[in-house]
């Protein structure tokens, strides 16, 4: 038998204590200046004792305005860009390691585009935002289990599901399009046009409360497929060979997969880049284990995505999409990677 | 364990038939090694075997039971199969593709425990590439990926191991150690599926051999008998010699004499 | 190994547990102290606004951020804009650049938002007493404003149910009514948050008595002898029926050709040609539009066309889809003059003009 001394010798996990106790110091950093930075002027000492209040008495100085800025309009904002920026980076890694495809994003199998038009649909059709997520969520499974059918007729392979996923992506594009032409140039183009670039400025704290078990759930349950993801990201025929069913773990962990982008997809909009970008840094960190990728990209992704949402909202006095963001900031960042060949895939 | 295949045939959809008739039956710890050139359906037929193809004719059984009524997890953990090439993706470290080999032998949402890593390393020890366990599997050459594959097969602690070509990108030192390594399992009881383009391959480790062209088992039997110098050059269509070295306890093929 | 995965779950828990506790913060309003002390130290009343909301105003309104341009327009015309501390970003586009002639320190403002979105900590920033929005705000942005006990008024410059209010082409089954109401509420509305009810009540009795001329020299005109009237906008796009400008082609004895359409929409020349009206005109800012007609041979067989009878309507007249008071009490007259000269010969419309411009925006009408 191996001697267990060498064992740790070569797994050497004890490295990443240190890196997780950094990233969640970072995660609570970010948390905390997101808090005390905005248009409006709060001090960070009056931050503090609102956040702290039930459990420090403070006495009551500052103003109810302040009190209502911070829990009211900061609060729910930082927590859903953090959670949509974590479910974003969370189906990312999992869709490039499912489809052995560093380039994978929810974008591939057609599913943002799939939960896009029917969101736009919605905002056409309904003015609800329970509307928009229920079409967002319906449209990202018939996107899926339309690429999933063009796959199977064909020969169901990793390369013919990639492209079953750029054809029916490229359909749905155009059905937004087609939604955009149709749509009221005043009253309804404005609202899809900014939705599908994605922000959180008119955040629906309601819809974001409720979806929250949906994120908790669908990330619970790919956390649960772990070590499967593993085997699977490794090649079909080695994972099969290993005792995997690929198929059927396959469609579980993509429908999973599908639900947390469009979950994140009806609160948000579109946001693109977060699910390529974090996954990546995420592998140079950890590699590509998803037993430590995930948390990392949960992490990680939710900072990132805090932190731009934190420029939407203050680089200027009207809002930025966040899509936008996320795309100056990821493209250079992204090249950057392709570039210095740190990255090893 | 024993593996048997009852009249199997198999063509792809709207394709020409790949092999046909093809029958054999296989107890573990046996070794059957199975000869053909090139393109004759050698690893469309393992395919049959590890049940990722349904033949279009015909079955295989392990232990008497059809393979389709085996679940994956069963199957893999009672046979183990490495396909000839693999092109890695991710840069996991060898270790985490050895233990992914223990995947059929935990629980279905598990993850690996310490023991698993044991298993692993005990097989990265034996066959002798310990030194490459934290390195990442993507950087590695391709004889060393290929023994990093069997040593996740034997992590599955296979009863009967289904090998392609397995001595494909291994060097000539690598091969022998190879050879030798199978005759070490089969003294551990493990039964050996294998195909090869070396008769010698043959000759020094199974018990079985089938030389097989044009999609059928031409000849079926003892390694010495069915390599003959008759059944060579009609095989490969090439002159051969078969001598017997170190008074006949080793017996090689040349080719061109 | 369950082990691991137990642990898991336990962190899972843990994670929606806190996140839970974080939220509940967020849903409430804080305690009902605080909100009595909003009270007391100000004195309000309530109002309806044009979504039918209602909304607590208070009874000394100083700063206002307005991010609905009529209604920009309209303050300016009450000569409140002291008041302002915020418009829309676009002001400019939207309504022109005589804003910042009658209103020089609105380059000086924040602009804390557009006619569709707005940033709501910039917008409590300008620490306002009152906002006021159009219906393209998402209600998520007017809920938030609110819970910052930020009261927020919606001006549709139309009335209609519910169902309707909300959206900007509505089908109103009589838009005349529905603008003319709107409006009047509008200014109403408006003059009373600013506390200039007195010259609100002044410029809808200007409105009603120019469009009382309107329609007295009018009467002359038989039906028959309407002219049929194409407004052509960038893009081919056209107001039909449901915007105001068919109300006040209505109300000038015009006949909207384009009436078979509803709201703002594209059409096509051969529909145009079809049409064959008499006069086309545009809008001041899409002047360049009537020189791509002119220069079309698609466009020569058309009456309007073939007579030349192409007209950019001045600033003033605003032929926009809602309507402002400007348009009403001089833009309708001025489309009536330009239609039937002889029947509106002694309506000296230059001195009315200058007299609106003087007495409400408080400066000289230049073109």
């Amino acid at each position: 038998m191996y001697e267990i001394s060498k064992v740790n010798e070569i797994k050497s996990s004890k490295s990443y204590k240190l890196l997780w106790l950094i990233l969640s110091a970072l995660v609570v950093a970010v948390f905390l200046l997101s808090l005390t930075v905005g248009k409006y002027q709060v001090g960070t000492f009056e931050v503090c004792q609102i956040l702290f209040q039930k459990i420090v008495p403070f006495e009551r100085t500052w103003s109810p305005l302040a009190e209502n800025m911070i829990l009211q309009v900061r609060l729910p904002r930082i927590l859903a860009a953090m959670v949509v920026g974590a479910a974003l980076a969370v189906s990312g890694a999992v869709f490039q390691g499912i489809f052995r495809n560093p380039l994978a994003s929810p974008y591939t199998l057609g599913v943002s585009n799939g939960a896009g038009f029917g969101a736009a649909l919605a905002i056409l059709m309904f003015n609800s935002s329970y509307a928009i997520q229920s079409f967002a969520m319906l449209f990202s499974l018939v996107a899926v289990g339309l690429t999933f059918l063009l796959s199977y007729k064909a020969k169901n392979s990793t390369i013919t599901l990639v492209l079953g996923g750029i054809i029916v992506g490229s359909l749905f594009s155009a059905l937004i399009s087609l939604i955009k032409f149709v749509a009221d140039p005043f009253e309804k183009l404005p609202a899809i046009v900014f939705w599908l670039m994605g922000s959180l400025a008119s955040l629906n704290v309601d819809l974001f409360k409720t979806s929250l078990l949906f994120f908790i759930f669908f990330i619970g349950i790919i956390w649960l497929y772990r070590w499967r993801l593993n085997v699977l990201s490794l090649g079909d025929e080695e994972a099969k060979s290993f005792g995997v069913d690929v198929r059927r773990d396959r469609i579980i962990i993509i429908i999973c997969c599908s639900f947390l982008t469009a979950a994140a997809v009806s609160i948000s909009g579109i946001i693109g880049w977060v699910g390529l970008v974090i996954p990546h840094i995420g592998r140079m960190l950890v590699g590509p284990d998803f037993r430590k990728l995930l948390p990392v990209c949960i992490l990680l992704g939710s900072a990132y995505l805090l932190l731009i949402d934190d420029l939407c909202r203050t680089l200027m006095t009207v809002e930025i999409p966040l899509g936008v963001i996320t795309a100056i900031v990821g493209t250079p960042l992204f090249a950057y990677f392709m570039l210095s060949e740190k990255v090893n895939w | 364990m024993e593996i048997k295949a009852a009249n199997l045939a198999f063509h792809y959809k709207n394709g020409p038939e790949i092999f046909h008739d093809i029958s054999f039956k296989v107890a573990s710890p046996n070794v059957f090694c199975i000869l053909g050139p090139n393109g004759t359906g050698k690893s469309t037929l393992l395919k049959c075997l590890i049940n990722q193809f349904a033949p279009t004719k015909g079955l295989v059984y392990y232990n008497g039971r059809p393979v389709q009524n085996y679940s994956t997890k069963e199957l893999a953990a009672h046979v183990a199969y490495i396909p000839q090439m693999h092109v890695p993706t991710f840069p996991f470290s060898v270790l985490d593709v050895v233990i992914m080999g223990r995947t059929a032998h935990f629980g279905y949402l598990a993850a690996p425990g310490k023991k698993d890593t044991m298993i692993a390393l005990d097989n990265l020890d034996f066959l002798g590439i310990i030194h490459l366990a934290a390195k990442p599997y993507t950087n590695i050459s391709g004889g060393e990926r290929q023994l990093v594959m069997l040593a996740a097969a034997l992590a599955q602690q296979p009863q009967i191991l289904l090998l392609d070509e397995p001595t494909a990108h291994l060097d000539f030192g690598n091969q022998y150690r190879f050879l030798q390594m199978v005759k070490t399992l089969k003294d551990k009881g493990v039964g050996i599926v294998m195909t090869s383009h070396y008769p010698d391959h043959a000759l020094e480790v199974a018990d079985y051999t089938a030389v097989m062209k044009d999609g059928m088992f031409v000849h079926f039997g003892k390694p010495d008998e069915v390599i003959s110098e008759k059944n060579m050059e009609e095989l490969y269509d090439i002159p051969v010699k078969i001598i017997a070295l170190s008074g006949n306890v080793k017996k090689s093929c040349i080719a061109g004499v | 190994m369950m082990k691991k995965n137990k642990r898991a779950i336990a962190i899972l828990f843990l994670c929606t547990f806190l996140l839970m506790i974080l939220m509940s913060g967020c849903g409430k309003e804080n305690g009902s102290a605080d909100k009595e002390s909003v009270k007391t130290d100000k004195q309000t009343y309530t109002i309806v606004d044009q979504l039918g909301r209602n909304v607590e105003i208070p009874n000394n309104v100083n700063k206002i951020v307005c991010l609905q341009h009529h209604t920009l327009d309209i303050i300016l015309e009450l000569q409140a804009q002291d008041k302002l501390v915020g418009v829309l970003s676009e002001w400019e586009t939207l309504l022109g650049s005589y804003a910042a002639d009658v209103f020089p320190g609105i380059r000086k403002l924040g602009y804390p938002g557009t006619i569709s979105s707005l940033n709501v900590e910039s917008v409590a920033n300008l620490k306002p007493d009152v906002v006021i929005v159009s219906n393209q705000i998402p209600e998520e942005s007017i809920n938030q404003l609110e819970k910052l006990g930020i009261p927020v008024v919606t001006i549709t410059l139309y009335v209609a149910d519910k169902e309707q209010a909300s959206t900007i082409h509505p089908d109103l089954v009589n838009p005349d009514e529905a603008y003319t109401e709107g409006l009047k509420q509008a200014v109403t509305l408006i003059g009373q948050i600013t506390g200039k009810k007195e010259k609100a009540a002044e410029l809808w009795n200007y409105v009603v008595t120019n469009r009382a001329i309107v329609s007295q020299h009018l009467d002359k005109i038989p039906e028959k002898d309407r002219i049929k009237v194409y407004m052509a906008n960038e893009k081919m796009n056209t107001y039909g029926t449901g915007k105001y400008v068919g109300v006040a082609m209505a109300k000038a004895g015009a006949r909207n050709v384009a009436e078979t359409i509803k709201g703002y929409k594209q059409v096509t020349v051969e529909q145009v040609a079809q049409w064959n009206p008499q006069v086309i005109f545009v809008q001041s800012r899409n002047a360049s539009v009537l020189n791509e007609i002119k220069n079309n041979k698609a466009w020569a067989e058309i009456d309007a066309v073939k007579k030349g009878k192409l007209i950019i309507a001045p600033d003033y007249t605003k032929p926009w889809g809602n309507p402002t008071p400007e348009s009403m009490a001089l833009g309708e007259i001025w489309l009536a003059k330009t239609l039937y000269p002889e029947a509106f010969k002694e309506v000296d419309l230059d001195k009315m003009v200058q007299y609106f411009y003087k007495n409400f925006y408080g400066i000289d009408y230049k073109e």
